[in-house]
């Protein structure tokens, strides 16, 4: 106890630091699962959005580009003549497809 | 010749004798039926126009149960009504004419009812200081840069079956297939409701019994998921927390390939049936439900069988998920004119034209508040959310009817029905902030259709 106390009073930056850390640990392994899951958002939600806004809602693109606009950077690839979406955003890449005239767009899983 | 007498809802009566041996006439709703009389006999003869109306027109026996459609406003009546004339020539003093003729449309309420074709009849609102205000709030000037403030894409009112008001802004016009988001709940709800009048499944049936992956959850019933109370461990927030929120994780990330497992695989936060918690993963399971329900084959035009070719919705689009899902909670899509039809069906009680769409018990369920022991502002019904609670205290919406019913999504979509004044309200949006209001819009639209009405 006395030698705890000892530390803390020692090196009371370092001690609080070391806290802070081993905190952080606990919250990054709690949410492991969300947060590897995090960085793919943006990618999907501007290429599915995207894809619909403009094969069934029959946007223009500039207004499409607008509506899915995001506060993280993201980039656009529209494939017309399979009418593909690739977005890319945070790291990640996701692409988007028009399935049909009743099935709309849908996300395409992740290529391997 | 008695002319013809004009009695609500574009419905035109009028009978009275020609001359002898040629009969009388029974014309209802839209001038378009003749009855002759001959040998005794009820014919049904169909006019093209006013004018052949005076001469004996041509004759063509109908059979008695077939329907007719009035090319100009939509009405359908049988000619076995016509049989309901049947004593008119008889009864000579106008007086008694008028009696018998109000007691026909007492008898036939489906005569009042106006009912869109393949386009929805209009009678627009004349200019008005009320229907000024109500535009100046829908549709403010647009700002494109910043997507700020009240962005209204369209505003469609429809009065007792007719079109009185519509304007579509931005991009959207007539045609466009407009994103419902969670207004997709109450379609799938309506979409369900056919399939309960089938008899295919039980609100307190386990929703295990149609759906395998919730055999971990067995006492979560069909009517918990409609209730949004399955009690599963749901997180709703779509923008203001991006990493715990379930429903960006089920749309975008780790559910996107089966939706309704991934929500099945959510930890149980409180008893079902008990508490409402607001869960697009509970609609999507809903939606996965229904594949049990009328199975694998059905399943991927069901939605258009049994909802949307009835009504005659032709511009409606259902994502799917990697499953064949359909995203129940978000992505049915269709015009604003599309889906005020499924907002008419809702109004007439299920009835559409001659056909109960949906059993009563089933629209009493959806229009019945939920009793939640948690608080909550909003009012639940089932899958649509009403005006009234389940203590009788008054909803959200303080300015509309007690009546008024809605199905609502993200960013602004609605569908309002307010059966009591007869209205349908659809309005699209692409609301980035919070600072449209609900109550406001219906205040309005409520006002500009009582200043037509007092004009």
């Amino acid at each position: 106890m006395n030698s705890r106390k000892g530390l803390i009073r020692r090196r009371p930056f370092s001690s609080v630091a070391i806290v802070l850390l081993l905190s952080l640990c606990a919250v990054l392994w709690v949410w492991r699962v969300q947060l590897l899951a995090f960085p793919s958002i943006i990618s999907a939600y501007t290429a599915k959005e995207y894809c619909s806004c403009r094969y069934v809602m029959n946007n223009p693109a500039d207004y499409c580009q607008s509506y899915v606009k995001q506060w993280l950077p993201s980039t656009l690839n529209e494939s017309l003549k399979d009418k593909r979406i690739t977005a890319t955003g945070m790291g990640r890449q996701s692409s988007a497809q028009w399935q049909g005239s009743r099935q709309g767009c849908r996300l395409l899983p992740p290529a391997s | 010749m008695s002319s013809p007498l004009s009695f609500g809802d574009g419905c035109v009566t009028g009978f009275g004798a020609r001359e002898e041996g040629v009969a009388a006439r029974t014309i209802i709703c839209g001038s378009e039926f003749i009855r002759e009389r001959f040998h005794r006999r009820c014919r049904c003869v169909v006019c093209a126009s006013a004018s052949r109306m005076n001469s004996l027109p041509q004759e063509g026996r109908v059979p008695p149960m077939m329907p007719r459609r009035s090319r100009r406003s939509g009405n359908t009546m049988r000619c076995h009504q016509c049989l309901l004339g049947f004593l008119a020539p008889c009864i000579r003093d106008l007086f008694m004419r008028r009696l018998l003729f109000i007691f026909l449309l007492l008898a036939c309420p489906a005569f009042a009812d106006t009912w869109p074709d393949d386009q929805w009849p209009a009678q627009p609102l004349p200019p008005s200081a009320a229907l000024k205000d109500l535009e100046a709030y829908a549709f403010p000037s647009r700002d494109e840069q910043t997507h700020q403030g009240i962005r209204t894409d369209a505003l469609l009112i429809i009065r007792n079956g007719k079109v009185v008001y519509e304007r579509y802004a931005g991009v959207t016009h007539a045609q466009t297939p407009h994103l419902t988001w969670s207004i997709s709940k109450s379609i799938l709800a309506t979409v369900l409701g056919v399939a309960f009048g089938e008899g295919r499944f039980k609100l307190d049936h386990p929703v295990a019994n149609y759906y395998a992956p919730f055999k971990t959850h067995p006492d979560i019933k069909i009517q918990d998921l409609l209730h949004w109370a399955s009690g599963l461990d749901w997180q709703e927030d779509y923008e203001y927390a991006p990493l715990n929120s379930s429903v960006v994780a089920m749309l975008y990330t780790r559910g996107r390939d089966d939706m309704a497992r991934f929500t099945a695989e959510h930890k149980v936060a409180s008893a079902s049936g008990t508490s409402y918690r607001y869960s697009s993963g509970d609609s999507t399971v809903l939606a996965a439900a229904l594949k049990g329900m009328v199975g694998d084959t059905a399943y991927p035009d069901y939605p258009w069988t049994a909802l949307f070719d009835p009504l005659g919705i032709k511009s409606a689009v259902w994502e799917t998920d990697a499953t064949g899902t359909f995203v129940g909670s978000s992505y049915a899509y269709m015009t604003a004119r599309d889906l005020a039809r499924i907002g008419l069906l809702m109004q007439r009680g299920g009835r559409w034209q001659d056909r109960r769409l949906l059993p009563k018990a089933w629209v009493d369920f959806n229009l019945s508040p939920f009793k939640s022991l948690t608080l909550t502002h909003e009012a639940p019904g089932g899958h649509w959310w009403l005006n009234k609670t389940a203590d009788e205290k008054a909803g959200p919406w303080p300015d509309a009817p007690p009546d008024t019913f809605a199905a609502l999504g993200h960013w602004g979509q609605a569908l309002y029905v307010i059966p009591s004044a007869g209205l349908v309200i659809v309005r699209y949006a692409d609301d980035r902030d919070g600072t449209y209001d609900h109550d406001r819009l219906l205040k309005l639209v409520l006002g500009a259709v009582a200043g037509e009405g007092a004009q």
